[in-house]
C-alpha cells in the first residue's frame, strides 16, 4: 500500500467535512443548526479548492476560496436574519413548520 | 383635361369620408347642430364639387369619360387594380342624385335627429354611406364599385339598427345584411369569372371586350347571371326583397337616403353600367322582365293593406323597384335609370314627408290614428300631395315621364308586359292615394292627430325643395311626341365608351298618345275611386279577411322563408354544433386541458414547501448526474 501523501490527508478531511455537513443539512430539524451544516459544506470545498491550488502551484483555486467566503458570510447574514424574524413570529425555528410558505 | 379637374373627382369621395372620421372619431359633438351641421357640409362640398366636375368637362355627352387616376389599390401578378374614379354621363346622374338629395336629406335629418342621444353617431353613419355610395357610382373598375356595394350594405346594417337598444331593429338590421350577403355572392362569382375571362377589372375593357366578342357565351350567361341575382339582393326585388320593409326600423332620413333614393337603387345603376353586357342576354333580360313584374305586383298589393304608413313607402318603393327592373327587362335601361332618377326624388319626399308626419304625431306610425292633418300640417300636405302626384304619374309630373317611358318600351316589347306594369301602376294609383287620404284628410282619429304640429323650417325646407324637383325633374327626358329634350337618352347613348346601342324608339306617334291618355285616365280614376273611399274613414281600423288578410300579413312571405329555409338551416346549425363544435373541437380541447391539468396535480406533489426535501433532490440528482458522467448507466 502506497504512504498517504498529504493531499490525499486533506482531500479526505475535505470530504469529510461535506458530507458531514450534507448528512447534518438534510437530518436536522432546526433551522440554526442547518445553517451551520451549510457553513460546514461550503468550507470541506473551500479546504478541496485551497488544496488543489497548492497541488497546481497556481492562485486561482485560493481566489475563488476567498469569494466563496464573502458569498458565505453574505448568506448566513441574510439567512440570520430571516431567522430570527421567523422566531419572532412564531417562536420556532424548526424548518418544517415553515411548509406553508410554498404559497 | 386639367389636371386639377380629374383630381377633384376624389374629394367627392373623401369630402364625405373626412366628414365621416370627423363626427365619429374626433369631435363625437352631443350637439345636433354641430354634428349635422358638420354633416350637411361635407355632403355639400362634395355635392359643389360633382357639379364643378361636371360641368367643366369637356365632351362628356360625347362619350369621353372624365378619370381620376387615383392610386394603385393591389397588385399581385397578373391582377393590378387602380382606385381610379371615373365620371360618364350615367355616373354623372347618379352623382347628382346622390348628393344633392342627399345634401337636402343632411338637413332633414339635422333637425330630424335633434333629440337624439348620440346625433354624431348617426351623421358619421350618414357621411361613411355617402362616401360609400359614390364609390359605388365613382369607380372605373368593378373592384371598387364591389367595395362601394358592401360598404353600403355595411351602412345600411349601422342604420337601420341605429336604435339597437330595441331587439327588433338590431334584427331588422342583422336581416337585412345577411339577405345582402346572399346576393352579394352572385356578384363575386361574376367578378371571377371576369376576370378569368378578360383579364381586367376595368369596365371600359370589360365592355370593349365584349364588344370585340372576345368573351365567352357562357361567361356572359354567368356574369348577367350574377350580376343580376346581386342587384334582387341590394335591390329588394323576388327573392331577396324582405329585408327592405323590415329596414324600416332605421330612423326615417335612413329610409329616405338609403332604403329608397340611392343604395336600393344602385343594382339598377350597375345594370345600366354593364348594359352592353346583359343586351343579347335575352334569357336574363326575360327574367329580369318578369322578375320585376312579379315584385311590383306582390309588393303594390301588399301595399294596399298595410297600416304603418311607412311600410306602405317601404312596399311602394319595392313596386317602384320592380318597375325599374322590368324597363331594364324590356331593354330599356334609359327609362329605367330615368326612373331611377324621378323616383329618388318623389320617394325621398315622400319619406321625408312621412318622417315629418310621424315627427309631428309624436312617432305615431300607424295612419289609422292619423287624420285630419292637411289642416295642422299644411306644408307637409302640400309637398306630399306633390309627391303623391308624382308616384301615381300625374300628368307632367316627374312620375308622369319616367312610367310613361316605362310603359311605352313595355308595350313594344309585348302587350302581357305593359298589360301587368300597367295594373301593377293602378295598384300603385290606389294604395298611394289611401296613404295620403288617410293620413291629411277626414278627421283627426287620435289625440296626437287633434293636437299634430307643423314642423319646423329645417324640416320642411327640403321637402320643399325636394317638391319642385318632383315637379319639373321629368322634363329632362320627354316622349318623342313632345318634341322636348331627350337628355336621359343622349347620356345613355354616350356611357358605353362607343358601344352602339338600340335604345331610340320607332313607335307611331298615336300609339304613344294612346298609351299615355290610358295610363294617365284610369290613373286618376282609380286614384279618384281610393280617395272617395279613404275621405272620411271611421274611427276604427278595418279587419281585413280573405287574400285581403293574407295581404296584410304580407303574404306570409317571412313565414315561408321561415319554414323552408331557417328551420332546415337551424337544425343543420344544430347539428354542426353537436358534432364538429361540441364533439371534434371542444373534445380536442379538453384533451389538451385534461392533460395538463393532471401533469400539473402530479407535479404539484413534488411541492412540499419543506426545504430539506429540495435538498434532497437537489442531493439524489447531482449524484445521478455523476453517476451519467462517469457512465455508471453503461
Amino acid at each position: 500500500m502506497a504512504p498517504v501523501s498529504s493531499m490525499q490527508l486533506h482531500l479526505g478531511l475535505s470530504i469529510l467535512l461535506f458530507s458531514l455537513g450534507t448528512f447534518g443539512f438534510l437530518t436536522r430539524r432546526s433551522g440554526i443548526v442547518v445553517l451551520m451544516c451549510l457553513e460546514l459544506m461550503l468550507n470541506g470545498v473551500n479546504l478541496a479548492l485551497v488544496t488543489f491550488s497548492n497541488y497546481h502551484r497556481n492562485a486561482d483555486g485560493s481566489a475563488l476560496v476567498l469569494f466563496i467566503v464573502l458569498v458565505a458570510a453574505s448568506e448566513a447574514a441574510v439567512a440570520l436574519s430571516l431567522l430570527v424574524a421567523l422566531f419572532r413570529r412564531t417562536g420556532s425555528d424548526v424548518l418544517e413548520d415553515f411548509k406553508s410558505l410554498r404559497g | 383635361m386639367e389636371a386639377n379637374l380629374t383630381q377633384a373627382l376624389r374629394w367627392i369621395v373623401l369630402l364625405p369620408l373626412i366628414g365621416a372620421v370627423l363626427n365619429g372619431l374626433v369631435i363625437r359633438s352631443k350637439n345636433p347642430w354641430i354634428s349635422g351641421g358638420l354633416a350637411t357640409f361635407a355632403s355639400l362640398g362634395a355635392f359643389v364639387v360633382a357639379v364643378a366636375a361636371l360641368s367643366s368637362a369637356q365632351g362628356l355627352g360625347e362619350g369621353v369619360s372624365l378619370r381620376d387616376p387615383w392610386f394603385v389599390w393591389m397588385e399581385a401578378g397578373a391582377l393590378k387594380v387602380n382606385f381610379s374614379l371615373e365620371v360618364t354621363p350615367i355616373t354623372g346622374v347618379m352623382l347628382m342624385i346622390i348628393t344633392s338629395i342627399g345634401t337636402l336629406i343632411h338637413v332633414f335629418a339635422t333637425g330630424y335627429m335633434s333629440h337624439d342621444a348620440a346625433p354624431w353617431r348617426f351623421f358619421s353613419y350618414l357621411n361613411l354611406f355617402l362616401s360609400a355610395m359614390l364609390t359605388l357610382v365613382l369607380s372605373s373598375n368593378l373592384v371598387g364599385v364591389f367595395l362601394g356595394w358592401e360598404g353600403v350594405g355595411l351602412c345600411s346594417y349601422l342604420l337601420i339598427g341605429f336604435w339597437y337598444g330595441k331587439d327588433e331593429n338590431a334584427a331588422a338590421g342583422m336581416k337585412a345584411f345577411v339577405t345582402n350577403r346572399i346576393g352579394d355572392l352572385g356578384f363575386l362569382v361574376a367578378l371571377m369569372v371576369l376576370f378569368v375571362t378578360t383579364g381586367t377589372f376595368e369596365i371600359q375593357e370589360i365592355l370593349q371586350a365584349v364588344a370585340q366578342g372576345t368573351v365567352p357565351a357562357w361567361a356572359l350567361l354567368a356574369v348577367t347571371a350574377g350580376i343580376f341575382w346581386a342587384a334582387t339582393g341590394k335591390s329588394a326585388q323576388i327573392p331577396l326583397y324582405v329585408w327592405l320593409p323590415d329596414a324600416m326600423a332605421g330612423p326615417t332620413p335612413v329610409s329616405a337616403l338609403i332604403h329608397a333614393a340611392t343604395m336600393v337603387t344602385s343594382g339598377i345603376f350597375v345594370i345600366c353600367r354593364l348594359w352592353p353586357l346583359f343586351a343579347g342576354q335575352h334569357l336574363v333580360t326575360e327574367i329580369v322582365l318578369w322578375t320585376g313584374i312579379a315584385t311590383a305586383w306582390l309588393a303594390a298589393l301588399i301595399a294596399l293593406t298595410q297600416r304603418d304608413i311607412k311600410k306602405v313607402m317601404a312596399y311602394s318603393t319595392v313596386s317602384q323597384l320592380g318597375f325599374m327592373f322590368a324597363a331594364l327587362g324590356v331593354g330599356a335601361p334609359t327609362a329605367a335609370l330615368f326612373h331611377v332618377l324621378t323616383h329618388a326624388c318623389f320617394k325621398a319626399l315622400l319619406f321625408l314627408g312621412a318622417g315629418s308626419v310621424i315627427h309631428g304625431m309624436h312617432e305615431k306610425q300607424d295612419m289609422f290614428e292619423m287624420g285630419g292633418l292637411r289642416k295642422h300640417m299644411p306644408r307637409t300636405h302640400l309637398t306630399f300631395a306633390v309627391a303623391t302626384a308624382a308616384i301615381i304619374g300625374f300628368p307632367l309630373s316627374a312620375g308622369f315621364f319616367s312610367k310613361d317611358m316605362i310603359l311605352a318600351k313595355a308595350f313594344e316589347h309585348g302587350v302581357p308586359a305593359y298589360l301587368a306594369l300597367l295594373g301593377a301602376a293602378l295598384l300603385t294609383a290606389f294604395y298611394m292615394l289611401r296613404a295620403y287620404t288617410l293620413t291629411f284628410w277626414g278627421s283627426p282619429r287620435s289625440k296626437e292627430a287633434e293636437h299634430a304640429h307643423e314642423s319646423t323650417p329645417v324640416l320642411w325646407v327640403p321637402l320643399v325643395m325636394l317638391a319642385f324637383l318632383s315637379v319639373f325633374i321629368g322634363w329632362i327626358e320627354t316622349p318623342v311626341v313632345f318634341h322636348g329634350p331627350e337628355l336621359m337618352s343622349e347620356w345613355m347613348k354616350a356611357s358605353w365608351y362607343g358601344a352602339q346601342m338600340p335604345v331610340h324608339s320607332e313607335m307611331q306617334h298615336v300609339t304613344e298618345w294612346l298609351l299615355m291618355l290610358v295610363a294617365s285616365i284610369l290613373s286618376l280614376l282609380v286614384a279618384w275611386v281610393s280617395f272617395r273611399k279613404y275621405r272620411s274613414h271611421g274611427k276604427t281600423a278595418p279587419i281585413y279577411t280573405g287574400i285581403l288578410r293574407a295581404s296584410e300579413q304580407r303574404f306570409y312571405v317571412d313565414e315561408i322563408y321561415g319554414f323552408i329555409l331557417l328551420k332546415p338551416l337551424r337544425w343543420l346549425a344544430g347539428v354542426y354544433t353537436r358534432l364538429v363544435d361540441v364533439g371534434f373541437i371542444n373534445g380536442t380541447l379538453h384533451v389538451f386541458r385534461d392533460s395538463v391539468r393532471v401533469s400539473g396535480q402530479v407535479l404539484a406533489l413534488f411541492h412540499t414547501g419543506s426545504l430539506q426535501t429540495y435538498v434532497w433532490y437537489l442531493a439524489i440528482g447531482s449524484a445521478l448526474l455523476v453517476l451519467l458522467a462517469k457512465g455508471f448507466f453503461g
